[in-house]
């Protein structure tokens, strides 16, 4: 990290008290623009080995954390900037205006860093969240199959045997992104014994490095293969008491707080997703609008439908702040629900305005496109999100 | 596994990656005509990275 952006993020993170508007607004542009710049500066560079050697960002990863770009997830007492979620979605809007992978891996980690900052292990917040905003740990998200196991869609693929001060985890996670040998990530599962149900399960944060735990490095993605998404192999690995997020008779309540936020912070991929779609149809258009007028999707309406997302995802990010539990999971679900589908529209939109320069191996329009079916299908995917937004509108009858 | 099944094709459960007794896995070690049953319990899915255990007899 330049000087220059270490400056910035140090005098942000002076600037508000909390509660004063007008300094929160000075703080989050000053954060922003240092933001800005490190994308244009150490991202833009390397956007292609990203998506096309599957190069992983580490050093943009870490650059961004010391510039301030992970501090929204954290209460200050821990390293945070008082500027929450809104403050996360936009830094991963900016990510993704230029690289999804690197907007994912944004998500990845303030994802995590959430899930600490909403346990009540206060050792565990005080002795990682500090490092995890700096970037100097970086971190991921293997919740993936927990969720879609509390929805009834899977089976999970890990279990939790209670132990004298801690618990044994055993199983397979596969495609758990943001790892690393000196990484860690946070879970969820069954414990032994316990009753079925959201509140039977044990949450855990987990050191890649530990007895009993092993990274399968194996899968190749048609985008976002520089996410370092890898399988998770747990063998009567240990997790002391210390590690845990959630125990059981805590989780159900713990699944309710990190869950709508969780979800929504992904629509900062979409935004910045979209907005690089706008942009490439603004820039076609300039010498071919003639064409291009008989598209179905015109630019206006893409950039329209943008900015009421944008708005929608930012007042529910104030309200998720205030109140995590705050009764908006519908209007997250439809949100996020529209954010997928509009990636995907936008980016075919910008393929078909671009034609057959859009086609090139390193042009962005095609990378754009395999990018946004990410968002399409990323837990939770589109139909995923169908089937809950089905069950709540139908009282749960749906199956 | 079903190990009893009298299959060649073996199916992922979690990815689709299907193991192919007659072609085997030469990249991961596995020679062509290598049995699933006679793969070392550490071996795992190319694609998603799980063992043998939730692999299934392909059926079309």
């Amino acid at each position: 990290m330049s000087a220059a952006y270490a400056s910035a993020a140090t005098r942000s993170a002076r600037l508000a008290p909390a509660g004063d508007f007008s300094g929160q607004l000075e703080q989050s542009a000053a954060s922003l623009a240092a933001v800005k710049n490190l994308v244009a500066e150490m991202l833009a560079p390397k956007v292609i080995d990203v998506d096309l050697k599957a190069e992983y960002p580490q050093a943009f990863l870490r650059a961004l954390g010391a510039a301030g770009g992970y501090a929204g997830a954290m209460e200050p007492e821990f390293g945070g900037n008082g500027l929450g979620l809104k403050h996360v979605i936009q830094v991963m809007e900016e990510a993704s205006k230029l690289c999804l992978s690197t907007g994912f891996l944004v998500w990845c980690q303030t994802a995590c860093a959430r899930y600490i900052q909403m346990s009540d292990n206060a050792a565990l917040k005080a002795a990682f969240l500090p490092r995890i905003a700096r970037g100097e740990l970086l971190v991921g998200t293997g919740l993936s199959n927990t969720v879609k196991s509390c929805d009834s869609i899977e089976d999970f693929r890990l279990s939790a045997r209670r132990v004298e001060g801690g618990y044994v985890i055993n199983g397979v996670l596969p495609w758990v992104s943001n790892l690393g040998p000196a990484h860690y990530f946070a879970t969820g599962c069954p414990v032994e014994g316990q009753a079925r149900g959201d509140d039977a399960l044990v949450f855990i944060f987990v050191d890649c490095r530990q007895p009993g735990f092993k990274l399968v490095d194996c899968a190749h993605f048609v985008a976002l293969d520089g996410t370092r998404t890898l399988a998770c192999h747990f063998r009567d690995a240990f997790v002391p008491d210390a590690m845990v997020l959630a125990h059981p008779g805590q989780s159900a309540a713990y699944v309710r707080r990190i869950k709508p936020g969780m979800i929504l912070a992904q629509m900062g991929m979409g935004l910045g997703l979209i907005e690089a779609c706008v942009a490439m149809m603004k820039q076609s258009n300039k010498t071919h609008a003639h064409v291009n007028q008989y598209l179905d999707d015109q630019v206006g309406d893409i950039e329209a439908a943008l900015q009421k997302a944008r708005a929608a995802a930012y007042a529910l990010a104030d309200t998720l702040n205030a109140d995590p539990e705050a009764d908006v999971v519908l209007a997250v679900l439809k949100l996020r629900l529209a954010g997928g589908e509009y990636a995907v529209k936008a980016a075919h939109a910008a393929m078909l305005h671009l034609g057959a320069r859009g086609y090139l191996q390193k042009s962005p329009a095609q990378r754009r496109l395999r990018e946004s079916y990410f968002i399409a299908i990323v837990t939770p995917a589109t139909k995923h999100l169908r089937r809950e937004i089905a069950r709540i509108e139908n009282g749960r009858n749906e199956t | 596994m079903n190990t009893a099944v009298d299959t060649t094709q073996w199916l992922c459960k979690l990815c689709g990656y299907v193991y192919d007794e007659a072609l085997g896995d030469p990249e991961h070690g596995l020679a062509p005509g290598t049995r699933l049953a006679d793969i070392p319990d550490d071996w795992y899915c190319p694609e998603c990275g799980v063992t043998k255990l939730d692999f299934e007899p392909l059926e079309f």
